[in-house]
């Protein structure tokens, strides 16, 4: 990187930081992945239990 | 002598919270490191109470196999799953909004927010997060009157209890105690669509249970609330006049116990336990009425929710069989719904 480019007031993360945010992170996806993964499951439930050929 | 502020790397360099005299600020500025957390997930977790939501998802759970209505096996578990999630958001916004008389008491200076692992806005929004995700799961996996009633429970816990009332009367888990009861009423809901007389039963055993139970723990952590600030029924009142009102509402917990099989709801099984149980209770009940419970200043300061000194162990005694009481009352309750669902 050019150093004329440095940001000012740039505060580097710790290691325990990034590992902490990569965990975040991961939960994050996780828990999203899942809620969408269950609302899809019980939308074709739900609409196959109205009758409708899915 | 001036105390330097504690720097817990967590991001912010305003002061957010104070431990007594010494603030705290979640960064020191310059620092290498100081614009990140450092909380994990479990951080997360745990300001979701999951010991209280053991509790919420089985007497939920109960009250949707009780049910009158059919529920397949997944819509169930997503229900169940939601009004989970849904009591773990407002222990999180009750986190937000108590860290700073958390970091006062023994029993709560650990959570997340008072040790200084998160900051208040990453709880606050956790939170509201949760709420939104979990009623809006609830209206898809059952229906709208569940989750209707899952928004009102969330919304009368963060705003009625915890900003409101906890801080204001001794009456606070008297009135507060509607938000812990009402989640057999959701999975009732969840399974029929409907709130019948039946499911406001089941409301009002935990309502009625609600008291005892947590006088019981006020009685032997005085010392505690006190340091707070927290109004509790034996810092207003007195421990006398709290020892009297716990076995008053153990009476009129027994009472309330006759009223599923008054209406047919319950049967045998549940007849014979919730027999059973409340003789036990009000056994209990009344040797804290006859004891000294509570006059001890300071009488346990430990953080853990059991140890006491002697005068006291029938406050604790009475705490801990108010737990294993509702476990099994619910159990009983949930095991004749099974049966009639089977046969």
């Amino acid at each position: 990187m050019d150093p004329d480019n440095k940001i000012e007031g740039y505060i580097a993360p710790t290691d325990a930081q990034i590992a902490a945010r990569k965990k975040r992170n991961l939960a994050i996806g996780g828990a999203l992945g899942g809620f969408c993964a269950l609302v899809f499951v019980l939308m074709i439930f739900k609409i196959k239990s109205m009758g409708v050929a899915v | 002598m001036a105390t330097e502020p504690k720097s817990l790397g967590a991001g912010s360099t305003e002061p957010a919270l104070s431990l007594g005299d010494t603030p705290i600020t979640l960064a020191a500025p310059g620092v290498r490191g100081a614009a990140l957390s450092l909380a994990e997930p479990s951080d997360f977790f745990a300001l979701m109470k999951p010991r209280v939501m053991t509790l919420v998802v089985f007497t939920a759970w109960a009250g949707l196999v009780c049910a009158p209505g059919q529920m397949n096996l997944l819509q169930a578990a997503a229900s169940i799953l939601c009004i989970a999630i849904g009591a773990g958001a407002s222990a999180a916004l009750n986190m937000w909004y108590e860290a700073d008389t958390d970091a006062l008491m023994s029993r709560t200076k650990t959570r997340p927010l008072p040790a200084g692992k998160m900051e208040p806005s990453a709880a606050l929004a956790f939170g509201i997060i949760l709420s939104a995700l979990s009623v809006l799961g609830l209206a898809i996996a059952a229906n709208y009157v569940a989750a209707a009633l899952l928004l009102f429970t969330i919304l009368f816990y963060a705003v009625v209890y915890t900003m409101w009332l906890k801080r204001s009367t001794p009456q606070n888990i008297v009135i507060g105690g509607a938000a812990g009861a009402l989640p057999p009423t959701i999975g009732w809901a969840a399974a029929s669509g409907d709130i019948t007389v039946d499911s406001l039963l089941l409301f009002l055993i935990i309502f009625i249970w609600t008291p005892p139970h947590f006088w019981a723990l006020a009685l032997y952590k005085t010392g505690d609330y006190h340091k707070a600030g927290i109004p509790m029924m034996p810092n207003v009142k007195g421990a006398k006049s709290t020892r009297g009102q716990i076995f008053a509402y153990s009476i009129a917990l027994a009472a309330i116990c006759a009223g599923p099989v008054l209406t047919g709801f319950a049967g045998p099984l549940y007849m014979l336990v919730a027999l059973v149980l409340n003789l036990g209770f009000l056994a209990l009940a009344f040797r804290v009425w006859r004891s000294r419970a509570g006059e001890q200043a300071d009488s346990a300061d430990e953080a853990s929710l059991y140890a006491v000194k002697s005068g006291d162990k029938a406050a604790r005694n009475l705490f801990a069989f108010s737990i294993i009481y509702l476990f099994v009352i619910f159990a009983a309750l949930a095991a004749e719904g099974l049966l009639k669902g089977f046969s």
